[in-house]
């Protein structure tokens, strides 16, 4: 590892500028709460920068070291956030030579947004790790409801996302319900505990802390820790350049009314090439997709006929497909060399680093038009200043869209009142946060367990993630003749355009949609098609052109992408078992001492304490002892290479047959386990073993191992009864015969199995499985439960790993 | 440990009426959260059991001196408290109380009349505006978390829309009463607000409501939808009329009870539909494909619960998560509510133990304010039915036809899914019988035929059911119509001839060939001769010997008493086609233990000869034999004339041919010429004759080859000629 003689040199060395006073403030003291610092000052190279120096740098003993988490954990409200932070960390990372770090292990980042499954970042939390995503990813992950993942992986992800975890919240102002949401979150991690502390940063340049005073984090908002420029900072010529730089306010002579929707766009085309300085760039914000790319289209007519020689037309918003999206990204960070005119939606508001002479924009809320005002003059590059024209909208619900009446109200007040939109000038933003839903801590607690009800639906979070009215569908173009193939790759991620229901209504070819249970294409039509569905459609019937975007009224042959990769995301069914499957069979009472090893060592490198240490050691040691289970061992031994003949009277944990399937649908050798486990446990207070006390946690550690069998215990909806009347559950049917079993120092005598544990109440065997389990989560709290369940299935993941390399 | 456990029965309470319940929850909830965290409580004969380490006098001093109330308040209702013009007897002196067991509630009114102000609301808003969304919003998000657990049980806020469990009517009101502000006017009648003391007449109000006898019937204490009097008289109106005697007590600690449900709002994991109400054991019904829940053309359903009732000591904390487990999503979306309810709730009954359930409706009667009745208790127990729902939703056939409500199908397809519902739900129900699971079958049966008519239908349903041997075992009533009709199903090529279906592997789908298939639904007598006609046609091309009657097993055939039975028009053939369409889906391939049959086995009387005679050719040749009928490398085809000449009613013709192919082929029939048949209905003759047989009834009446090993037999050859 490179050495710096402080944090000065190490930030120079990254960003090859001298830190602000505020960045080096983060590197040197405790993290704040917020962080409120204008546009364009280094907000990303100040967590950032400050959280590596304090990892890397600082002696391990370092005060700062020590309450600075492992894991940075950066959520933005849009995806291009995500992409753009997640570019400028590896560059810095990159120069700072921390990718290979002396022990053989790096820094990781990792991106955590629709389409991108990696989940290798669970997978080392004892590791320096950044995971950069949209707040629709990490907040489902934070609420144990992940999205796009495999459901029974839900609780590694809580686990890693809320311990030892670093939180950065950015651009607040666009989060919407988000924010609420990760203000309750802290609080419940200040008072439920996390394993080793975490912490998060709200930082916008528009900060109001009142939109952080929920029901559960208000008793901490009298006490927020602020960084924001001091006085002597915003004298700095650096910054006093930014944050006095000149922009001068004009109400644009366009005004768009319920009547003249069509003059309006001619006015303000003329108005836009009257107003353009030549060779800069001249930068319109509209408020709804469709609007803007008439604007544009007009404007491409105009521009035609106008007298510029070699001109730029650019459209931004977000219904383009990655693949195009990327190369218009591309575009925007060019160096200027002509006149530049770029349309786009509110996509571009946020974090994209691009700078204008000439700023349109249409009414926005306050809070938007503040990051408007920041695309313009950005760096305070021109010294005579760069002029803004906003255009008034009437007062009506559908022109207003995608916001209310009265936010705009509001900022037209605020509007008619200024002249200069200098950072320095604006007021604060003083609204009020608006009325959203709030993460209650009952709620919160509910979805630990991640059960569906009893008809199968899960518990809704999606009020709890964003704002959304009308949360987008996502389609992708093919070629083909008349049906789809079945055989077709599913979608990659840069094929992927995102629209509303609306315009994908108004679309008139033909959608399909995967039908998963019969493995092909089906027809849908518009009253089905609903929020979050991915549509394919055919590339001959149009709907998309690479300038444009979707638009239902395109009918030229949409361009496809002949470097189309497919990403499978994995889905898992409830009796699926593929780590069991593997190329070198592993005998059980091997397995069983390797995940014990595999616990010893993770639990040594993350410095648990003692109790913990021995649960997670236990429970990986018992972790798969109900695969003695004969259901279990019949279905491994079901191929010729694992014929009976050649393996007499071996217990397998591991198997070389490549598919295995069990005679009983549904069947969990780890329920399995946690009932051997309990049923020889019981009683035995007065045993000198210490797991004695902990005796439900380690069961519970055991049956969690797969996600699959965790807080409640009942039948599967669909599973087939035990016969005689007995009891069962998962396929472990009361009475079923588990083998002795000599592993590590244990042994397990010959066990019939009872389910009486999942019946109400207490009977011979203790209390109900219920009880324990809830018991448990009073006592450790949803965090540190979810981290010693990830830790016990880690040390299983990497013995099987392990197992098939040392051989 | 137990010796300090005093067992408390409080004979107050009992799981009927639903008033009753409910305050047995709220003791139960409020003594383990103000008093006990370790107090059990069970359900017996006598009422709710708790078994705790405090004496009955320290209970009683906990509900007169500590019970502190619930926010029990609903500033979105008017009437309730908090707008002008309602009655402020009870929130004016809460808001002033001194005393500091009332301070939860007295700090949510005031917290929750700022809310009102900031919003600016002075009446109650309309009941879908944005308002209202908006101010319960407000509520949810800032209120004490004890609010929210009532909020939550009233009304659930999602997505900006609201969304009202039935349970508590219409986010805490009933028509015009208004359960909160009620529940404040009882507290301020119960308790001195300045002191905390009780007043006067409270202890014994308490002591009624806590061990009060009580009767099957309480027609005196009407508590608005919860327990609804009959009709007439002064005290037995379904709401609170002035004059409606009460327990205060009973009140309050009813409401108190109602905490332990609350809702969710859920969605399906990976899909994005909008979100739905689910609440604790409770179907919202609607007018559509509800499944057996209870409707009448006087009354309009609001919904249904099914109360738990639990025989062993148990926890608050588990009663609060079996109320948890127990939220069921079931709206008026879910077009098969109450079986996909009935199914799961009496799943999780039998896994968690719950002796029974306690089944109410929630009724309005006349348009006026809802009330709750008693539909009966059922026992939880494991019916064999539920697996066999279970079989006929692999491949999610039920889920498949459920959508198919959601596409613009036609009403008679929306009326067999409903009956299929129906039929499938009361299979579901205790004491279930063999016509509920027959019905269950002729309903999938009428279905499927409707879906062959709709291409529209086909795409969704892509798999067909393929039902268990279980079934069999199940919808036998021992009737002769199940024999036939199963003994039909297990002729392999039916199917594909009654319906526009294939074989795909192991899975039957719709096939796109239209070229033959039956029309008739009904008429087995049309039916069954045109199938054998069609297969002998389709024989005839075919180069190798098909053998049409080979069955998938040899078990599952008629007896010679259902053929008797058949052939004197004692069955219902209308039942036997209804039955066939629904048995072509069960797994034929194995034997299933018959019930006994209605009829003897054996015939009182003779079967007509023409049967005796043509049997052999409506027999596989490969059965024939085997039970050594026919000679070895034999065939005994069936001439498509035979069939003719029964279509054309010339019995005697056909007797006379077939007799003379049979000596042919080598059959031991007597010499001589052919018995003489009777006057009979030839159709019929001709369908009975395609019913395959049992092996016994074959070896009855066709004599055994007469080979030097079995002259012993050549007895039963004169036994079984005189049959004929």
């Amino acid at each position: 590892m490179r050495s710096f003689i402080n944090f000065d040199q190490f930030f120079y060395e990254a960003t090859g500028e001298r830190p602000y006073p505020y960045q080096q403030r983060l590197a040197a003291t405790q993290w704040p709460d917020t962080l409120w610092i204008p546009t364009g000052l280094g907000k990303t190279a100040a967590i950032g920068l400050a959280w590596l120096w304090k990892r890397f740098y600082l002696p391990s003993d370092h005060e700062l070291h020590i309450t600075t988490p492992r894991r940075l954990i950066w959520c933005e409200p849009m995806r291009v956030l995500v992409e753009q932070t997640a570019n400028i960390m590896t560059r810095w990372i990159r120069r700072l030579d921390l990718e290979a770090l002396p022990d053989g292990e790096e820094v990781s980042i990792h991106i955590l947004m629709g389409g991108e499954s990696n989940q290798s970042w669970v997978e080392h939390p004892e590791r320096e790790t950044i995971v950069i995503g949209t707040q629709d990813m990490l907040l489902s992950r934070a609420l144990m409801r992940g999205y796009g993942m495999s459901r029974y992986l839900w609780p590694m992800h809580y686990a890693v996302l809320h311990n030892d975890a670093l939180w950065v919240l950015d651009e607040i102002q666009l989060m919407g319900a988000g924010l609420p949401t990760s203000a309750q979150l802290e609080a419940f991690r200040r008072e439920y505990h996390t394993i080793k502390p975490s912490h998060t940063i709200w930082v916008s340049a528009t900060m109001n802390t009142q939109w952080l005073n929920t029901a559960d984090f208000a008793t901490y908002t009298n006490t927020l820790k602020q960084e924001k420029l001091t006085p002597e900072e915003i004298s700095l010529d650096a910054v006093a350049k930014r944050v006095k730089a000149k922009k001068t306010i004009f109400k644009a002579n366009s005004h768009l009314t319920t009547s003249n929707v069509n003059d309006h766009i001619k006015q303000l085309i003329e108005e836009i090439i009257a107003k353009h300085i030549s060779h800069t760039t001249t930068l319109i914000i509209v408020n709804q997709v469709e609007q803007a790319q008439e604007i544009y289209k007009r404007l491409h007519k105009s521009l035609e006929h106008a007298s510029l020689e070699n001109y730029e037309l650019l459209l931004i918003h977000s219904h383009f497909r990655l693949q195009e999206r990327k190369r218009l990204e591309d575009k925007l960070t060019n160096q200027v060399t002509s006149d530049r005119f770029i349309v786009a939606t509110q996509a571009i508001e946020a974090g994209v680093d691009i700078s204008s002479h000439t700023l349109f924009t249409y009414l926005a809320p306050w809070a938007s038009l503040v990051q408007r005002f920041g695309r313009c003059n950005r760096y305070g590059e021109i010294p005579d200043g760069s002029k803004i024209y906003w255009i008034d909208i009437e007062a009506d619900t559908r022109l207003a869209l995608p916001y209310e009446i009265n936010e705009l109200n509001k900022a037209r007040e605020k509007l008619m009142q200024l002249t200069s939109a200098s950072p320095m000038d604006l007021p604060t933003v003083d609204s009020a946060a608006p009325i959203r839903p709030v993460l209650r801590r009952r709620d919160f607690l509910d979805l630990f367990n991640t059960d569906s009800d009893i008809t199968g639906f899960d518990v809704d979070i999606s009020d709890y993630i964003r704002d959304s009215d009308h949360p987008p569908v996502q389609v992708f173009w093919r070629e083909f003749s008349d049906t789809p193939s079945s055989e077709m790759s599913p979608p990659s991620r840069e094929e992927l355009c995102p629209t509303t229901l609306n315009e994908l209504n108004k679309f008139k070819g033909m959608k399909w949609i995967w039908d998963s249970l019969t493995k092909r294409w089906s027809k849908i039509n518009n009253t089905s098609i609903k929020p979050g569905m991915i549509i394919l459609l055919n590339a001959a019937d149009g709907g998309y052109n690479t300038e444009v975007g979707f638009r239902h009224d395109i009918h030229e042959i949409v361009p496809i992408s002949t470097n189309t990769t497919s990403e499978h995301t994995m889905t898992e069914v409830y009796d699926g078992d593929w780590r069991s499957i593997q190329k070198i069979p592993i005998e059980l009472s091997r397995h069983l001492t390797d995940a014990e090893q595999e616990a010893i060592n993770i639990c040594n490198s993350l410095d648990l304490n003692d109790e913990d240490t021995k649960a997670i050691i236990k429970a990986a040691l018992w972790h798969d002892v109900g695969k003695a289970h004969s259901v279990f061992q019949t279905a491994i031994l079901s191929c010729e290479e694992m014929s009976p003949d050649s393996n007499h009277n071996q217990l397998w944990a591991k198997s070389k047959c490549q598919t295995t399937r069990y005679e009983r649908q549904y069947f969990r050798h780890e329920l399995a386990s946690a009932l051997a486990w309990l049923q020889t446990h019981q009683n035995n207070n007065s045993s000198t073993d210490d797991s004695a006390n902990n005796t439900d946690l380690i069961a519970y550690l055991i049956a969690a191992h797969h996600g699959k069998v965790r807080m409640s215990l009942r039948a599967m909806p669909s599973e087939l009864a035990a016969d005689n009347n007995r009891r069962y559950a998962r396929g472990i049917w009361e009475g079923d015969i588990l083998p002795q079993l000599i592993f590590g120092n244990e042994y397990l005598p010959p066990t019939e199995l009872t389910l009486v544990f999942m019946e109400l109440g207490t009977s011979d065997m203790g209390p109900s499985w219920t009880t324990r389990t809830y018991t448990l989560l009073e006592k450790y709290g949803p965090f540190k439960l979810a981290w010693l369940e990830a830790i016990v299935r880690l040390a299983d993941w990497r013995a099987s790993s392990h197992e098939q390399i040392q051989i | 440990m137990y010796k300090d456990i005093n067992k408390i029965i409080l004979t107050g309470t009992a799981p009927t009426p639903l008033a009753s319940y409910l305050k047995a929850l709220g003791i139960f909830r409020l003594l383990a959260e103000q008093k006990d965290s370790s107090i059990l409580g069970s359900w017996n004969d006598n009422g709710f059991v708790l078994l705790t380490k405090i004496h009955r006098d320290e209970i009683t001093a906990f509900f007169l001196k500590e019970y502190q109330p619930t926010p029990i308040i609903a500033p979105w209702n008017s009437g309730s408290g908090f707008f002008p013009g309602d009655n402020k007897s009870g929130i004016d002196p809460l808001t002033q109380a001194n005393a500091a067991r009332f301070f939860s509630i007295k700090n949510s009114i005031i917290q929750a009349k700022n809310i009102l102000r900031q919003l600016d609301i002075t009446k109650e808003p309309s009941k879908d505006s944005e308002k209202k969304a908006l101010l319960l919003t407000t509520l949810r998000s800032s209120g004490d978390d004890s609010f929210v657990v009532w909020l939550d049980a009233a009304v659930l806020v999602a997505n900006n829309k609201l969304m009202f469990p039935p349970l508590l009517g219409t986010g805490g009101n009933d028509g015009r009463l208004d359960f909160t502000n009620n529940f404040m006017q009882r507290i301020v009648e119960l308790f001195d607000l300045d002191t905390g003391n009780p007043q006067l007449l409270t202890p014994t109000w308490l002591e009624q409501s806590l061990y009060g006898t009580p009767t099957p019937n309480m027609t005196k204490n009407p508590i608005g939808q919860f327990a609804p009097g009959q009709a007439g008289g002064a005290n037995s109106t379904t709401g609170f009329e002035a004059d409606a005697q009460i327990n205060p007590f009973d009140f309050v600690l009813m409401l108190e009870g109602t905490l332990v449900f609350a809702a969710a709002a859920t969605r399906r994991m990976q899909s994005s539909d909008q979100n739905n109400l689910a609440y604790p054991f409770t179907v919202r019904s609607a007018a559509v494909g509800n499944g057996g829940i209870a409707q009448s053309d006087t009354e309009t359903s609001h919904g249904e619960i099914w109360l738990p009732l639990w025989h062993n000591a148990v926890s608050f904390k588990e009663i609060r998560t079996l109320f948890a487990e127990g939220r069921a999503t079931v709206g008026r979306r879910n077009a098969i509510d109450g079986l996909d309810f009935a199914r799961a709730i009496g799943q999780l009954g039998v896994d968690r133990g719950i002796s029974a359930f306690e089944r109410y409706a929630f009724l309005k009667r006349n348009g006026k304010a809802f009330f709750s009745t008693s539909l009966g208790r059922l026992e939880s127990l494991r019916q064999s039915n539920v697996d066999l729902i279970a079989n006929l939703d692999n491949y999610d056939f039920l889920a498949r036809i459920k959508k198919l409500y959601k596409s613009d199908i036609s009403q008679s397809i929306i009326q067999s899914i409903n009956n299929l519902q129906e039929a499938i739900f009361h299979m579901t129900l205790p004491g279930s019988s063999r016509d509920n699971v027959q019905r269950t079958l002729i309903h999938l049966g009428k279905l499927i035929f409707a879906l062959s008519r709709s291409h529209k239908a086909q795409e969704n349903i892509a798999y067909l059911p393929r039902l268990s041997n279980e079934w069999l075992k199940s919808a036998d009533d021992g009737s002769s119509e199940f024999h036939i009709a199963a003994a039909l199903a297990s002729l392999p090529n039916l199917k594909n001839y009654l319906l526009p279906v294939k074989q795909e592997g192991s899975m039957w789908v719709w096939s796109t060939s239209k070229s033959h298939y039956q029309m008739n639904y009904i008429n087995l007598l049309s039916i069954i001769p045109n199938f054998i006609e069609r297969q002998l046609i389709e024989a005839s091309t075919s180069e190798k010997y098909i053998d049409i009657f080979y069955t998938y097993n040899e078990k599952n055939r008629a007896s010679l008493a259902d053929i008797h039975a058949f052939i004197n028009k004692a069955t219902d053939d209308e039942h036997i086609a209804n039955l066939l369409y629904g048995l072509i889906w069960v797994d034929m391939s194995q034997p299933w233990e018959k019930t006994s049959p209605r009829q003897t086995n054996r015939p009182t009387w003779p079967l007509p000869a023409s049967f005796t005679v043509l049997k052999p050719f409506f027999t596989s040749n490969i059965l024939l034999e085997k039970i050594k009928r026919i000679p070895e490398d034999t065939k005994l085809p069936l001439p498509i004339v035979l069939c003719r000449l029964l279509q054309a009613g010339q019995v005697q013709t056909a007797v006379t041919k077939a007799w003379h192919l049979g000596h042919i082929a080598g059959m031991s029939w007597p010499t001589g010429p052919s018995p003489r048949a009777h006057q009979q209905n030839s159709t019929r003759l001709l369908t009975a004759l395609a019913i395959p047989l049992q092996i016994e009834a074959l070896k009855d009446i066709i004599p055994p080859l007469v080979t030097a090993n079995n002259q012993d037999n050549s007895n039963n050859n004169t036994h079984e000629l005189t049959a004929y």
